[in-house]
């Protein structure tokens, strides 16, 4: 005869567990339809569990003064064949966990109700309310039960109504994910994801010109040791910004915040990530002194140890992807900062000139400013891109 | 002064007939019936979320669910299995929303007692007290303006739901339009573990008729013979266009909040006053004084309540339940959908 488990009912909203206080019926008892076998307590009363149908006691498996979470079998009772096939008693209740993944449940669902059935009787839904845009509350909570960002599940085509991602699109994705060979984010990896996470919130624009190095490496063959051209880009950035501070202001609700000093970042690849060691009050900073600095900063940030003076928060940043060989990009500022400068690739490019009426070549490379728009239009980035193009132009006033 | 308040107070009463009151019975009896397996259900671990019962409530309920016809309005609260059941539930609904089934009213969305038919005239309980008047009311308008004049609508509340701002609101709105509306106040004296002497400061919840300009009916809860007078008299009052009908009823809850709750709050006393008494055994005894039923009709009724209990509760268990990866989860009603699903 088929053996039924007796289940720790969940005796409250909030109850997770409860303590068998006492067994008030006898292995090898015959049990009738809803007869109380066992009293148990939980923070709020003493409560009697019954059996799902009637039967022979079998067995107890839980034990008098122990705690048991709700859900688990606390005891067996014979049942007749008859009983468990009129009660449906043989597949065990569905529990959460077995929603995911091959569901017997699903199957024999499909066997009663078409799948039509189950869409809402196929009524429309609401704008707003389709595609991958929607993630139900079940979806939700799964992809925080997985630590998934919500933006992470937006990839996965979806087949439930409307375009909808169901949970169990969600399940077939990761399921395939698990047969890629993965690794573990680092730390490094996750704080720069969450970092441009923030940063994307804000409409970013970019607009680039052409520059000439020639004065910039002109100028540095005087310095010993000679700044690298991001340096001289940020202390003309500096320079610049201390003249406009409006221009690295940041909206907050309905307050446009200026710098209090004009700290400004410069981008360092490292290891799985990028580091930006900030150079304190640079535009009073002289610039024959920034080499020595700069090699420290280098130094810590490829240990991943920035001293304290360079953990403050930047203003605004230089990134010089031109020493990867890229003429153009479009660099994303940092959540905190309003706009971010970059550096093409220098290299020599035909130059028309003027006065001696040919060509001339010249090395040249891309000057970058991308910014959140809602801080600073087109014409003030402009001014502000104008204004360093002027600086970089005689360097010997940096 | 009480007198007056509660004025009309059974006018011209039709007497009761063996067959109302039968009728009545056997809904309150199967009504008890399916509670108590429902409470079993859930100590066996069959129904996740709350079972609220409405033991010692089923006179009122029970008289409530008849005095409705086809084509009414009703909008139960948590203790109203038998008014559910006369006004037409089929028992095997009840069964599957407590199981979370996928064939039930709710789709298995949501349980236990948020459960209705609104292309019925059945409107799901709401647990935010006072809101159901207002749909109910809302309900009516919406009959007015179809042409409808023959419905009337019932809605159920306790002594607790009165101290609500939404009971204030809807009776308000409901007696300037005149509705043909009964709202039933159930005084079981407890708001959950609140008792009467911490929930409201009038003598009688009925005085309050008066204020709100609607007519105000008192009956023993524990008595099915003055339920359905009452009842009757109210409903009939409704019908025939004299605007809201306010009866509160008396009576004790006999059981917990919600099967979560031993009630060990609860003043023991109470239990011994005529309040306490169980309108299912007062009824029991009025039929056999009566000569309306003997031992052996009561055992069959009985028996043939838990048998068609223990079928529902049977054919429910081989429904499927609800998947929640198949659902759309759409919380907004467009006009389609309203369209299709809530008018009639």
């Amino acid at each position: 005869m088929p053996k039924i488990p007796i289940i720790m009912p969940q005796l409250g909203e909030s109850i997770a567990e409860a303590t068998v206080v006492r067994l008030t019926v006898n292995v090898g008892d015959q049990i009738a339809n809803d007869q109380e076998v066992i009293e148990v307590e939980t923070n709020k009363a003493v409560m009697s569990v019954t059996t799902p149908c009637q039967g022979l006691l079998d067995s107890f498996t839980a034990e008098v003064n122990e705690t048991y979470p709700v859900g688990s079998t606390l005891g067996y009772i014979e049942a007749s064949a008859e009983d468990v096939e009129r009660l449906n008693l043989a597949e065990p209740p569905l529990v959460a966990s077995a929603w995911f993944g091959p569901s017997h449940n699903a199957a024999s669902a499909d066997q009663t109700l078409s799948a039509d059935d189950s869409l809402a009787d196929n009524l429309e839904i609401p704008i707003g309310q389709n595609g991958a845009a929607y993630q139900s509350p079940r979806l939700r909570a799964r992809l925080q039960e997985l630590g998934i960002h919500p933006d992470d599940a937006a990839v996965v085509p979806g087949s439930g109504i409307a375009g909808r991602v169901t949970v169990r699109d969600f399940e077939a994705y990761i399921e395939g994910l698990n047969r890629l060979p993965s690794k573990k984010a680092s730390p490094m990896r996750l704080a720069v994801a969450d970092s441009m996470r923030r940063s994307w919130t804000r409409p970013l624009a970019t607009l680039g010109v052409s520059i000439s190095l020639e004065p910039i490496l002109a100028h540095r063959k005087t310095l010993t040791p000679s700044p690298g051209p991001a340096l001289y880009l940020a202390k003309a950035l500096a320079i610049a910004l201390s003249e406009y501070p409006q221009s690295a202001a940041r909206l907050i609700g309905d307050k446009i915040v200026l710098p209090a000093s004009i700290d400004i970042g410069v981008a360092v690849e490292v290891e799985d990530g990028v580091i930006v060691p900030v150079f304190a009050e640079l535009d009073k900073q002289p610039l024959a002194g920034l080499p020595g600095q700069y090699k420290k900063f280098l130094q810590s940030a490829k240990e991943k140890r920035l001293p304290e003076e360079a953990k403050r928060p930047a203003i605004a940043s230089v990134t010089n992807f031109g020493t990867l060989g890229v003429h153009w990009a479009t660099p994303i500022p940092l959540p905190n900062e309003t706009l971010i400068m970059g550096l093409g690739y220098g290299e020599k490019r035909p130059f028309w000139d003027e006065t001696a009426g040919c060509f001339v070549p010249r090395l040249e490379a891309e000057l970058t400013i991308s910014f959140d728009h809602r801080v600073i239009d087109g014409g003030q980035s402009g001014r502000l891109v104008r204004r360093i193009m002027e600086l970089l132009g005689a360097p010997e006033g940096l | 002064m009480l007198d007056t308040l509660k004025q009309p107070k059974r006018g011209v009463v039709s007497p009761v007939s063996r067959e109302q009151y039968v009728d009545a019975f056997n809904w309150m009896l199967l009504a008890r019936t399916v509670e108590e397996k429902l409470a079993s259900l859930w100590r066996a671990g069959k129904i996740s979320g709350g079972v609220y019962l409405g033991k010692g409530q089923e006179a009122i309920s029970a008289a409530l669910g008849i005095m409705l016809k086809s084509g009414d309005i009703f909008g139960p609260l948590i203790r109203d299995q038998a008014g559910r059941l006369a006004f037409g539930e089929s028992l095997i609904d009840v069964f599957r929303v407590h199981f979370g089934s996928r064939t039930s009213l709710s789709r298995g969305r949501d349980g236990n007692v948020h459960r209705g038919n609104p292309r019925g005239g059945y409107h799901a309980m709401i647990s935010h007290l006072g809101s159901l008047i207002s749909v109910v009311a809302g309900a009516l308008v919406a009959r007015r303006f179809q042409g409808d004049t023959t419905a009337i609508g019932a809605t159920t509340i306790g002594d607790g739901g009165t101290s609500t701002g939404a009971f204030h609101e809807a009776i308000n709105m409901a007696a300037v339009e005149k509705l043909p509306l009964v709202v039933v106040v159930v005084n079981n004296q407890y708001a959950y573990s609140t008792p009467n002497s911490r929930q409201f400061a009038c003598s009688d919840l009925v005085e309050r008729a008066t204020g709100y300009g609607v007519e105000g009916h008192s009956l023993d809860g524990t008595d099915l013979q003055e339920c359905l007078e009452v009842l009757g008299q109210a409903t009939q009052r409704a019908r025939s266009g004299h605007g809201p009908q306010m009866v509160v009823g008396d009576c004790l809850r006999l059981t917990g909040h919600g099967e979560h709750d031993d009630a060990s709050y609860m003043d023991k006393t109470l239990s011994q006053t005529r309040l306490g008494r169980d309108c299912l055994k007062i009824a029991e005894n009025y039929l056999q004084e009566r000569h309306w039923a003997d031992h052996v009709l009561l055992e069959d009724w009985r028996k043939n309540a838990k048998e068609q209990v223990e079928n529902a509760v049977a054919d429910a268990q081989h429904e499927p339940l609800a998947d929640p990866a198949m659902e759309t989860w759409c919380p907004y009603a467009t006009k389609r959908i309203a369209s299709a699903v809530l008018v009639r």
